[in-house]
């Protein structure tokens, strides 16, 4: 096999517990996302658009949706020879097993996955952000510089920068200080959580932090601090588009909700680097004689005969006679009876909503309902 | 089902569809938004249990090729069985009169009597709308020792009418095929049926939605009747899926002051206009203030704003400049062909 200039692993194991009953029973990167997608086509559609067809997923909790729905990655043209999607699950050997205890030692687990693909470099994902990026011009850069490891940042309002793992660059964007969550930050370049490694850097940094007893095991917490102070080349990569971490309801809410504004942040519907689904073969959707849509998104399998004002529908969603969805986010499959009034709220996969039923209101929290009532 | 393998003669044209089948087959007509009417025959056979389909293909095979594909979306791309893309014979390219030409199957007899595996043939056309599970006809139809066993269903009326669909032994097939070598122009359910008496002629009838598509007025009528919101349920939700060429659109975005009334719309469409009584397929644009009524669209349609349209078909690709007025019959739509800009 010819040795490839990069490959992708993404970390796709964490519970995201802030996404409270939304995560009860799939993992966070498998949790609906924009009424057809799951939160993780981006990362993966990213990859292939960006000539990354190697991906190795890590998952841990919860993997069953997220396993399905991965199959063997054909949705995304993932399903190639000499490369692909491989699922990559905590594992057990002749000294016994273990979970992945940190980011860091996810990857440490699978050096022997990496190694087989033997790849100039490793590009770090996590599969929880919603954006567009080619990693291409990242590698690029990371190969112009020839830098150990690049971090890909983003600019952040100033009074926002304490809440992000802060890069503090020199003019030739090498980074000399990470900070992670700064009370004072001396700069507004927050890190994203992709990073393009060297391999053999990576592989020896990851052996020496197993070692060490001390080590939470974490990219942010250890591993970059490590790098920075053996005076490897660490150098930011600058990006300035759209970019959303959805670990929490209101993220997650207002995230989708701008994909109904008119000049939506992220463009879903352009062919350029498109998004791409595991999709299911539900047929068109039926709108009723009494419904009315305003400013919102229907997937196929639908069946509306009530009013949506300003919401989303997942596929294979029902909508009855009479029933006002109005500022909300129905994810697929779930049905809602007659009559029922739903506002700025986020209704599960496959939730049944009986006849009559009011969700919601116009402010206030986001009421999230995880199960049927 | 594995004793019974599939054919289905794609390669038969139906006239009078105008612009709609100039340059592709009955076969590959869409419908219901998001199908081609290949759909049905070949997920009902893959819905009862049967892993290997030849299809027959037209001479204009572009759109029916390019939609069933290597026949990964109705499972028929595997290493035992799957899909055999088989060539028609030029005479039968453009057959509006048989439906069976007994030349297509001499010049596959190969695919019969190698390829595929199994001791029962299943023959279709690719013109029927309908959700069947075929394993009770093919059940009766082995039980009763009969030499070929006609499927057949009862319309509106009540009235029993052929389906185009058959059941047949292998082994008469290649009998068949041994007895007339050279005979290219002979139907092959009129030879089944002149070769054998009553006695071996079996019938089994369906009693389903069927709708044979062989006239743009059956067309219009199956489309229409797919408003109704229970038939649209019964054909596409019920126990067994109509399978399709997917083509992952993002959701169909309705924004503020659209009207949508009836309608059947799929994924990709950006609709701001009025939209009533229509089917719509993938990626067509009703700008605002412009008006679809009983019309039939097809893909990457743009309507601009102000024009108004009603009783018509669009076919792919068709661009309505601003504040056009077409209106066809309620019994004679306006086609309206490929790539035109009007």
């Amino acid at each position: 096999m010819s040795r490839k200039s990069c490959i992708a692993m993404l970390l796709a194991g964490g519970q995201g517990t802030r996404l409270g009953a939304l995560t009860d029973r799939v993992a966070k990167p498998a949790v609906s996302f924009g009424g057809k997608y799951r939160i993780i086509d981006f990362s993966l559609s990213n990859c292939i658009n960006s000539g990354i067809d190697t991906v190795g997923i890590l998952v841990q909790y919860r993997p069953a949706t997220l396993n399905r729905y991965l199959g063997n990655g054909q949705a995304w043209d993932l399903d190639v020879m000499g490369g692909g999607v491989h699922v990559l699950s905590p594992y057990a050997t002749q000294k016994g097993g273990s979970w992945y205890e940190g980011t860091a030692d996810a990857i440490y687990h699978n050096i022997n996955f990496i190694d087989r693909y033997d790849p100039e470099n490793v590009l770090i994902l996590s599969g929880d952000h919603i954006y567009k990026m080619d990693y291409a011009k990242m590698l690029d850069a990371h190969i112009k510089n020839k830098a150990d490891l690049t971090v890909s940042v983003m600019e952040v309002p100033w009074e926002e920068a304490s809440r992000f793992g802060i890069m503090t660059l020199d003019e030739k964007d090498r980074i000399f200080k990470f900070s992670e969550k700064p009370k004072n930050p001396d700069s507004n370049m927050a890190s994203m959580g992709i990073y393009i490694f060297s391999w053999d850097v990576l592989r020896k940094a990851l052996k020496e932090d197993h070692e060490d007893e001390a080590s939470e095991k974490d990219f942010g917490k250890n591993i970059i601090p490590k790098l920075l102070a053996a005076g490897k080349r660490l150098f930011a990569y600058h990006f300035d588009g759209y970019w959303k971490d959805v670990g929490t309801i209101d993220s997650y809410y207002n995230s989708q909700m701008e994909l109904l504004e008119k000049e939506a942040p992220l463009n879903i519907f352009e062919h350029s680097m498109r998004i791409f689904s595991n999709s299911n073969n539900s047929p068109s959707s039926f709108i009723g004689q009494d419904a009315v849509l305003k400013n919102s998104l229907v997937c196929n399998g639908c069946g509306v005969f009530g009013t949506l004002e300003h919401s989303i529908l997942g596929f294979d969603v029902v909508v009855r006679d009479g029933s006002v969805i109005k500022d909300s986010i129905i994810l697929p499959s779930a049905h809602i009876g007659d009559n029922c009034r739903i506002t700025r709220a986020i209704v599960n996969e496959g939730v049944v909503i009986p006849d009559g039923t009011v969700i919601g209101s116009e402010d206030g929290e986001i009421t999230v309902v995880g199960k049927s009532l | 089902m594995n004793n019974v393998f599939g054919i289905i003669f794609a390669n038969y044209n139906a006239s009078g569809f105008g612009e709609l089948l100039h340059r592709r087959t009955i076969a590959s007509l869409p419908f219901a938004g998001r199908y081609r009417l290949i759909d049905f025959p070949l997920s009902n056979m893959v819905n009862s249990g049967i892993g290997t389909v030849g299809l027959i293909m037209p001479a204009a095979y572009r759109s029916l090729i390019d939609h069933v594909g290597s026949g990964k979306e109705w499972n028929l791309s595997k290493k035992i069985g799957g899909l055999f893309i088989l060539p028609g014979t030029v005479f039968s390219g453009s057959s509006n009169t048989e439906k069976f030409m007994l030349s297509d199957l001499l010049v596959n007899h190969r695919y019969i009597e190698r390829r595929a595996e199994g001791t029962y043939a299943l023959i279709s056309s690719a013109n029927e709308v309908c959700n069947l599970d075929y394993t009770e006809m093919i059940e009766q139809h082995i039980e009763s020792g009969k030499t070929v066993t006609f499927a057949y269903f009862k319309d509106e009326n009540g009235e029993e009418k052929s389906l185009d669909c058959f059941v047949v032994s292998r082994e008469t097939l290649l009998g068949i095929i041994k007895s007339y070598p050279r005979s290219s122009h002979l139907d092959l359910v009129e030879l089944l049926k002149s070769e054998f008496g009553q006695d071996d002629l079996g019938r089994y009838v369906f009693d389903a939605f069927v709708r044979p598509i062989d006239t743009i007025e059956d067309y219009i009528k199956a489309n229409r009747e797919l408003l109704d919101s229970q038939i649209h349920k019964n054909l596409f939700r019920g126990e067994r899926a109509i399978f399709t060429k997917i083509q992952d659109e993002a959701p169909t975005i309705y924004n503020d002051g659209c009207v949508v009334k009836n309608s059947l719309i799929p994924a990709g469409c950006n609709i701001s206009g009025t939209v009533e009584n229509c089917v719509l397929a993938r990626n067509v644009e009703v700008e605002e203030g412009a008006c679809l009524k009983n019309c039939i669209v097809f893909q990457h349609c743009i309507i601009k704003r102000g024009t108004v349209i009603e009783n018509a078909i669009l076919d792919k690709y068709v661009t309505v400049s601003t504040s056009v007025r077409l209106c066809g019959g309620t019994e004679r739509p306006l086609i309206i062909g490929k790539n035109l800009t009007l």
